[in-house]
């Protein structure tokens, strides 16, 4: 490792964490984030929430699971049936749908759960294809056959500035605020609480808007989770306080100042992306919804609320008395059940919590998609579920959203990609550079040598294209600049000395690639302008998870954990998962 | 009974298939604890070599389509056999050690890959093997409507005896007894000095080679089809193997007729019993048929049970 | 170290097309999306829409384009599964198309239109015959092909008058279309006091029918309705063959397609059935006749499928309408279509016109056999005269 790198101070983990997250709440408002790839990036965030969910099963508890997609469709069809048939607004349905799909797993898993490994990765494929063959056969007369279902309801709101929703709101905040401050004196707990309260209310009235109760929530929001910030970095009481003040004084001023552009931005918005239906009077309060239009921004934010409500849940869980029951089943069960961990009903709460919380991300699914069908529940949807998660980094979080980019986005984004862009513009470049980049660093410790292999590479690329003004040959050049770093160490392995051969080798390439140009030219550039990415795109991902797997078979970003200390040594195969579990640094 | 005899021919006949490309996920299990998915892709490809051979090189042998057929066989067996090796070598060998989610994704990657390189290669389309291929095959009359046509005969001894042939090579020869050696364990069998790797190599040649083969008989007998085809009859071959005790040949063989015949009698009888529809059912019934049989012997029919090692 | 290095080369990854989006297309060509699946299992559909649609826009092109502007498609693969569907209508949205044509598979054409109508813009599918497609009031949304009622009941008209039937089977792949299709038939076929002594559902993934076939063979049919897709049909007719049974099939319009009678093989399949548009070569209709001639051409064979001639019959409605309008607006067009279009010369049969919902009116569905030489011919015994003036 580079010594200057090493010397660098590290960034906490806190930093970057705060950063991604900015960065998520940042994303919908940049200059790409079109319709589409907005569209995109909530499809994205279901994937992730799949992947989380799939997480506790695989991840933690080490169990194979191959059918999860059967309960994501469980939610999606639940939330659908009971958004089209019975009218309930789709967002309530979930606590249903995450009952009913975490009850068919535990009803389901009950008998299975002491299969072995495979034999249990069989029966979850079992499952999953039982339950698309149920859909698709339209079981009970209730999820329309293979046409699906259409129709579900988009997500409703109650409109956040007619009363009780700012008192409801701001007594789950005063409760979230108070529990999370009991250790931290009366001063800020009560003192605290009144200050938020207290800004709550006087912050609309101040600003001369009722709407402005979306900043007064936001506020709340802001504070608590500042002081809890502020607590966990290490700050006593008197700094906490003073964040607090710091975070409602500001909101206070700005909302004082501003009161009226923000209650103008606030009903643009309101306008833009919501519909206001017809008010509705519960128990004698005038409830009115506001439901989501097309766009997908608010569903973004949807998403991505749950997103940071699952990552907190599963980074509490993972720390429990729970989570330390998986691992330990995960890695030795015998051992977990002579320390008296009942390792069935462990596994069980695992299948049965991702599994619920898979028909909560198929709520969201439904909400955002209005059609739920067979196929978006196939084997596939689930192989590519277990691919995120096991790609990624089993048990790992950071993992499920690289899983996810890898899996989803990728392969989308690649529609973008022209057969000319290998040839056109700064294309060749970038791929070349990156493919000398990586070559460079694998053979750091071998200086000049490397360097010069990269040389004659990077020459023998770029001469016959440009002496020939046939940009096509760049394709070519790109698959022997590949043939060669896989090539090079190999050789290496039989001759001390490679270079001569590379050069040799090289130079033969360069003769071929000017007598090709010149006679075939415009017959290759014919032929790689009719190459369609989008043909090649699974294969691509094919190969892309074999190379990813070879190379880092942990995952891209391993699970790391504190306290438990395994050396990777290679487990006897066949006895049960042995994902090398790394010191935690 | 003359329905019924139709019917168990007709389950024999998928069965037969089955058990053949299970047994290429079997032998790889045992020897590797490996479930091998991109063995329904190989044996795809078999079919997909097999159609390209006979469309086009051996299609000047019109008059000697037995000859043709022996032909594309030898080829389809080394190259499907080398097509597994290569697999082995490139996907699973630099991940032995790397637990067993990894190898499942490895292998899924590159069942993806060869899925999307035949889908291009065939543009996508169904493709048709050349008409009347083995048709002067005698048939054998069993009652007054009940026949069995000289490629179902052909099939299945083929089959039986692809099945026999590999099960005495296992377990009557000095390879077969190191790759029995290899399944038990693979430090141990080194220590004896089985060089393990070439084992290893060698089952990724047969049970790919194996598979390809059954591919070339399907799309002989089907006449045709398209790049799915690993995926749908792997995952039911998949399965078979597992009914019978994965890593176990017997057991592989029994589990596809097992599937292949409750297959076609649920077609054939569902709708006495009250299911109307029970062709679009059938697949759920046989998973269903799959999950009972697990629960009541966890390791299949004819598998062992082993005591975990700890 | 290694970890920075990944991570930088996925982001460039990610990020390398977004520069891509800079460059959005404004202004100069008129934009027409087409939307099917160029992968997955109906790839040879989609990619056949886009050999014939690109044909008509290559030769209106050399005209001088619509309105004096080129004409451009814009191509969206959407492998016929709904959620990639409603991630391709937005990115058509993106685009700024004037007007889709799409898609293939009623599954997928369904959360796409939804977007479609509430983003403004034409939308005409091809091939999508799912009846509730046109009842939701979306008045933008037209399609050139037939409702599943309308081939259901002129199947039934077939079975029943041509072919004398009296006890029907009915089997469908559990697609979307199929189902529909044959849930329709069976509807007409009870009307029509028809008994449906069997109906049944296959497996499209599966390479064996011999079960199945073996129990439509024992029922004692007068006829069976396959409303699948043509390699299953193929499958079907073969597997029939060879069990010596003696079925009379008839098969819907998804079943059109020379290649199930290379499936089947010729034997096997003569004396076949097929319901169905008729085929272009049948027409005598200029237009028809000039298409197949430049497809041929152009391509070195024959449209095989009737949905692709239907995707170029899509476009020339698109195209006919902007010329008449000379507008690009949605509403305008779609006015358009709804009133003022008639009588129009489609490569499918004359186009009589569109009803409110949207849906092509009349009916020009035709009986075929497969005759003895394989070929899908027309049947010079019809149950009505095939086409309503």
């Amino acid at each position: 490792m580079n010594e200057a790198l090493k010397r660098l101070p590290r960034p906490a983990p806190w930093m970057g964490q705060l950063a991604l997250l900015l960065f998520a709440i940042a994303l919908p408002y940049m200059g790409f984030m079109d319709r589409s790839r907005t569209s995109l990036a909530v499809f994205a965030g279901v994937y992730v929430m799949l992947g989380l969910s799939l997480n506790i099963v695989v991840g933690y508890a080490g169990l194979f699971q191959l059918g999860h997609a059967a309960f994501f469709g469980l939610g999606a069809y639940t939330a659908a049936i009971l958004s089209i048939e019975h009218n309930i607004t789709i967002l309530a349905t979930i606590p249903i749908a995450a009952l009913v799909a975490g009850g068919a797993a535990m009803l389901v898993s009950k008998p299975i759960l002491h299969l072995r490994g495979d034999y249990l990765c069989i029966v979850t494929i079992a499952f999953g294809e039982i339950f698309r063959i149920a859909v698709t056969n339209n079981a009970f007369g209730i999820t329309g056959g293979s046409n699906g279902l259409f129709g579900a309801g988009r997500p409703e709101l109650p409109l956040p500035w007619l009363s009780p929703v700012p008192e409801i709101v701001l007594v789950l905040l005063l409760i979230g605020h108070l529990l999370l401050t009991q250790r931290s004196g009366p001063v800020l707990q009560w003192g605290g609480a009144g200050v938020i309260a207290l800004a709550y209310f006087l912050l609309p009235p101040l600003a001369g808007h009722d709407q402005v109760f979306v900043i007064s929530m936001a506020m709340g929001l802001l504070a608590v989770a500042g002081v809890a910030f502020l607590r966990e970095r290490g700050l006593d009481w008197r700094g906490q306080v003073i964040g607090l003040l710091v975070i409602v004084i500001l909101f206070a001023a700005f909302g004082a100042a501003r009161g009226d552009q923000l209650a103008a931005s606030i009903d643009g918005n309101l306008d833009k992306y919501f519909n206001v239906q017809d008010p509705v009077t519960v128990l004698g309060v005038d409830v009115t919804p506001v439901a989501f239009k097309r766009d997908a921004r608010p569903y973004y934010f949807l998403v991505l609320g749950f997103i940071i409500v699952t990552i907190v849940g599963m980074r509490r869980l993972q720390n429990s008395r729970l989570g330390r029951a998986w691992l330990y089943v995960r890695e030795d069960q015998l051992a977990a059940e002579a320390m008296g961990i009942d390792t069935t009903q462990v596994k069980l709460i695992a299948f049965a919590l991702g599994s619920a919380w898979a028909g909560v991300a198929g709520v969201l699914y439904a909400s955002r998609f209005t059609v739920v069908a067979p196929e978006s529940f196939n084997f596939l949807q689930s192989v590519i579920m277990f691919c995120i998660v096991v790609l990624g980094g089993s048990g790992s979080i950071p993992g499920v959203l690289v899983g996810t980019l890898g899996m989803v986005v990728l392969p989308e984004l690649l529609r973008d990609v022209g057969p000319t862009f290998l040839y056109e513009g700064a294309g060749p470049f970038v791929i070349l550079a990156l493919i000398l980049g990586g070559h460079l660093l694998s053979a750091r410790d071998r200086g000049q040598a490397a360097v010069i292999e990269t040389g004659l590479i990077g020459a023998a690329f770029f001469v016959p294209p440009l002496l020939l003004g046939e940009p096509s040959l760049y394709v070519i050049g790109l698959l022997m600049a590949l043939a060669m770093i896989i090539v090079l160490p190999l050789l290496r392995r039989r001759t001390s000395n490679a270079l001569p051969w590379v050069a040799g080798a090289l130079a033969a390439y360069a003769l071929v690639m000017i007598v090709i140009g010149s006679q075939f030219g415009q017959d290759l550039e014919r032929e790689i302008s009719a190459f369609r990415i989008m043909d090649w795109r699974d294969g691509l991902m094919g190969v892309a998870m074999v190379v990813m797997m070879v190379l880092r078979p942990a995952g891209i970003i391993p699970e790391r954990r504190k306290g438990i200390v395994m050396s990777a040594v290679a487990e006897p195969s066949g006895a049960g998962p042995a994902v090398a579990v790394q010191q935690a640094t | 009974m003359e329905t019924f005899l139709q019917q168990l021919i007709n389950g024999l006949t998928i069965g037969g298939f089955y058990a053949v490309v299970a047994l290429g996920y079997t032998m790889v299990y045992g020897v590797l604890k490996l479930i091998n998915f991109a063995h329904g892709d190989m044996f795809m490809w078999g079919t997909l070599t097999g159609w390209a051979l006979l469309t086009t090189v051996f299609a000047s042998f019109t008059d000697m389509d037995v000859i043709a057929i022996l032909a594309a066989s030898v080829v389809v067996l080394a190259f499907i056999g080398v097509m597994g090796m290569t697999i082995e070598r490139v996907a699973y060998r630099p991940l032995r050690s790397a637990g067993r989610l990894s190898p499942i994704i490895s292998a899924l990657g590159a069942a993806f890959a060869l899925q999307a390189v035949a889908r291009n290669v065939s543009d996508a389309r169904w493709r048709t093997y050349p008409e009347g291929l083995l048709a002067e095959l005698p048939n054998v009359q069993l009652t007054g409507r009940v026949s069995l046509s000289g490629l179902q005969v052909l099939m299945l001894v083929t089959c039986a005896a692809v099945m026999i042939g590999l099960y005495l090579f296992v377990q009557r020869t000095r390879v077969g007894t190191a790759m029995r050696a290899v399944s038990l364990d693979h430090d141990v069998s080194r220590l004896m000095g089985i060089n393990v790797n070439r084992i290893i190599s060698l089952v990724f040649f047969i049970g790919p080679a194996l598979g390809g083969l059954a591919g070339l008989l399907i799309g002989i007998y089907y006449g045709s089809f398209n790049f799915t085809l690993g995926w749908v009859f792997g995952l039911k071959a998949f399965i078979a193997a597992i009914l019978g005790g994965i890593g176990n040949i017997p057991g592989a063989v029994i589990g596809g007729f097992i599937l292949g015949i409750s297959e076609t009698m649920v077609v054939a009888y569902g709708p006495d019993i009250g299911l109307a529809d029970a062709s679009a059912w059938k697949d759920a019934i046989a998973y269903v048929l799959l999950i009972t049989i697990l629960i009541a012997r966890p390791t299949g029919i004819l598998g062992e049970t082993v005591a975990e090692k700890v | 170290m290694k970890r920075i290095l990944v991570v930088a080369v996925l982001l460039s990854i990610v990020i390398a097309p977004l520069g891509s989006f800079a460059s959005a297309q404004e202004g100069d060509p008129i934009l027409i999306g087409l939307q099917g699946p160029m992968t997955g299992d109906y790839a040879y559909e989609g990619q056949g829409f886009e050999k014939a649609v690109q044909l008509l826009v290559d030769q209106v092109n050399e005209e001088g384009g619509l309105l004096g502007r080129p004409v451009e498609i814009v191509i969206e693969d959407d492998a016929g599964d709904p959620t990639q569907s409603a991630l391709v209508a937005d990115r058509m949205v993106d685009s700024g198309v004037v007007a889709v044509i799409g898609a293939y598979n009623s599954t997928a054409t369904e959360p796409a239109s939804e977007i479609y109508a509430e983003e403004g813009i034409l939308h005409i599918t091809p091939s999508s015959t799912a009846t509730r497609l046109t009842e939701k009031g979306f008045t933008q949304f037209f399609r050139v092909c037939f409702l599943d009622d309308r081939q259901a009941l002129f199947a039934v008209m077939a079975m029943d008058e041509v072919l004398g039937a009296e006890t029907i089977g009915i089997l469908h792949d559990n697609s979307t279309y199929a189902q529909g299709l044959a849930e329709w038939t069976q509807v007409y076929a009870e009307e029509a006091g028809l008994e449906v002594a069997f109906f049944d559902a296959i497996n499209p993934d599966d390479q064996d029918f011999t079960p199945i076939l073996t129990n439509i063979g024992q029922a004692g049919l007068d006829a069976v309705y396959f409303t699948g897709y043509h390699a299953q049909g193929g499958l079907l007719l073969r597997q029939t063959a060879e069990l010596g049974l003696d079925i009379q099939w008839m098969m819907g319009n998804a079943s059109n397609n020379p290649e199930m009678v290379e499936i089947a093989g010729v034997a096997a399949a003569a004396g076949t059935f097929i319901t169905t548009e008729p085929l272009p070569q049948d027409l005598e209709y200029p237009e028809a006749v000039e298409f197949v001639d430049a497809f041929i051409e152009a391509y070195d064979e024959p449209p095989a499928s009737v949905w692709w001639l239907l995707a170029a019959e899509a476009f020339n409605v698109i195209a006919h309408a902007i010329e008449e309008t000379g507008s690009t607006d949605t509403e305008v067009l779609a006015e358009y279509l709804h009133n003022d279009f008639a009588d129009y010369p489609g490569l499918s049969g004359p186009i009589i016109g569109f009803d409110e919902k949207g849906d092509r009116l009349g009916t020009i569905h035709a009986l075929y056999e497969i005759n003895e030489e394989g070929v899908i011919a027309y049947y010079p015994e019809q149950p009505q005269p095939a086409t309503e003036e």
